[in-house]
């Protein structure tokens, strides 16, 4: 009896010393694939048998969590990043093809300062598709066309369609209209995110909108004030400081996201945040 | 509630429901919807371990520990015998699932008060529909329990061939539906698009029974798909109970 105790005694320190050793190893082994295995749609299907609507929760909130983390911490998301979030919400999709969740953070994290608008305009069209009673997601697919893609003829006939669903807000007919004059680029986006902000509730994407739409008015004046400058000089202005030297503008205004507003080559006023939450690397990651 | 299994089940089930509106807060805008697939999810499988725990005791337990000879000593038939236990059964099921599908709209009830979203689709008529459909289906699942301690003599096995049946009903209409796609350059074999459609077509179909994605999109379903599924299940369940009759009845007990 006594031998048996202390041989379980001696079992026990064992374990309390390994386990924090075991602990360490694991948690490398895990941020090593942190992100998670994406299987492909079908035999997630197949898997999932009667449980795909919790399985698509499971998988969405492990992608939210993921990006919620890099988000908090400020870290910059990797091509590879990127592409495993959208493998994962087609997955998603796939399985519950009316879960609005995926579209909406889907849209938001694929477009500003990542770039890759074809996936996320996939991934509302199949939102478009499924979720008929829905006027968002074609609002949010017209603004990328129109925005992101220069294409404003597509952009008009998704807002069209957003604006025949139930519940949609009046502005949308005029900003179908105003689409197809060409130029005024950031007036109608600055209508376009007016619009957003008076339809959305919820106060914590209330703030979001208004920082995104302060940027875009900041630009518009900017934009203004170096096509005064053109009008006068006749030629592009250098940079932003010559518009104040020249008093087209009191002071170059800040940018929301903590970026510098800066004059493209092409004229147009771009920031170097990008108007962006997450950013991506410029180099992709290693593998 | 003289059973440890009901009793550790449904503690299970309460506190997955309890946990429920916790969870909505990783989610974003659909959170009735989250709540509402959460609470359906725990409903559908804590019913189906009591059917599996419970059921597959009923009829084998009886052989096993030879209590059956008082019962077919008595003058009651065999198909009675079989009959009655099912449904037992099934009144247990109803019970079971009025109660938890009470308890499980709670969360959804409360998720829907926290964040009201004007663009979830919920319904409570149809997540009330998709709740008799997940008894409907424990029901079915309870006559293939009753038709396999028919024919096999220990509790384990029918355990095994009613959860192997399980599974291959929940999959099959994923796996049929792989088939019918016609992906290039994959030649599926004449024998095994044979196989499938055999398969399909002898096991019983339970994504039938999942109303899971509609209840918590609140998309309604017609009336005739609800008839006929009622239709097949009638069919199906009275197959299963027929046959394990049968062979009950002529099953020699040593």
């Amino acid at each position: 009896m006594r031998k048996l105790l202390v041989v379980l005694l001696a079992l026990i320190i064992g374990y309390a010393l390994a386990f924090p050793v075991v602990d360490r190893y694991r948690s490398d082994a895990k941020n090593a694939q942190s992100r998670g295995l994406i299987l492909p749609p079908l035999v997630v299907k197949l898997l999932a048998m009667e449980y795909k609507t919790v399985t698509a929760d499971f998988l969405f909130a492990r992608a939210s969590q993921y990006f919620g983390g890099k988000i908090t911490r400020q870290e910059a998301a990797t091509s590879i990043d990127m592409q495993w979030l959208y493998s994962n919400l087609i997955v998603i999709t796939d399985l519950d093809p009316y879960f609005e969740d995926p579209y909406y953070f889907g849209n938001a994290l694929l477009t500003w300062g990542v770039g890759m608008y074809a996936q996320a305009n996939r991934l509302l069209e199949k939102g478009v598709r499924a979720r008929t009673w829905d006027w968002q997601l074609p609002f949010y697919l017209g603004f990328n066309k129109f925005y992101f893609l220069n294409d404003n003829a597509g952009g008009a006939e998704f807002i069209k369609i957003a604006a025949q669903r139930p519940g949609a807000p009046s502005f949308l007919t005029t900003l179908a209209a105003r689409l197809y004059q060409q130029g005024q680029k950031t007036e109608i986006a600055v209508a376009f995110l007016q619009g957003v902000i008076e339809s959305e509730r919820d106060e914590r994407l209330k703030v979001d909108y208004a920082m995104r739409l302060d940027a875009l008015k900041k630009i518009l004046y900017l934009e203004r004030a170096s096509i005064a400058y053109r009008k006068k000089t006749g030629k592009l202005p250098k940079d932003l400081t010559v518009l104040q030297r020249d008093g087209f503008i009191s002071s170059i205004p800040a940018d929301p996201y903590g970026g510098m507003f800066y004059i493209d080559k092409d004229g147009s006023i771009k920031t170097t945040s990008k108007m962006a939450n997450v950013t991506m690397q410029a180099s992709p990651e290693k593998k | 509630m003289r059973s440890r299994v009901l009793f550790g089940i449904f503690i299970m089930a309460l506190l997955a429901f309890s946990f429920t509106v916790t969870l909505t807060n990783l989610f974003m805008r659909d959170i009735t919807r989250v709540a509402a697939s959460l609470s359906l999810t725990t409903l559908s499988f804590s019913g189906l371990l009591m059917v599996l725990f419970i059921g597959t005791n009923l009829i084998s337990k009886d052989i096993d520990k030879r209590t059956i000879y008082m019962v077919i000593s008595r003058p009651i038939s065999r198909t009675e015998y079989v009959v009655g236990k099912f449904i037992g059964l099934c009144l247990l099921i109803i019970l079971a699932v009025l109660f938890l599908g009470c308890i499980s709209s709670i969360p959804v009830y409360i998720s829907g008060m926290t964040y009201d979203n004007p663009l979830a689709g919920f319904k409570w008529g149809v997540y009330f529909a998709a709740i008799i459909m997940i008894a409907m289906k424990l029901m079915l699942v309870a006559s293939l329990i009753m038709f396999f301690s028919a024919i096999t003599s220990t509790s384990f096995i029918s355990l095994i061939l009613t959860v192997a049946t399980y599974i291959v009903g929940s999959t099959i209409e994923v796996a049929k539906g792989l088939m019918d796609v016609k992906m290039e350059g994959v030649e599926i074999s004449p024998f095994m698009g044979a196989l499938i459609q055999a398969v399909y077509f002898v096991f019983p179909n339970l994504s039938l029974f999942d109303l899971k994605i509609q209840a918590v999109h609140g998309i309604a379903l017609s009336a005739g798909y609800l008839f006929w599924i009622c239709i097949y299940w009638l069919f199906y369940t009275g197959i299963m109970i027929t046959g394990g009759a049968l062979i009950m009845e002529r099953r020699e007990f040593p």
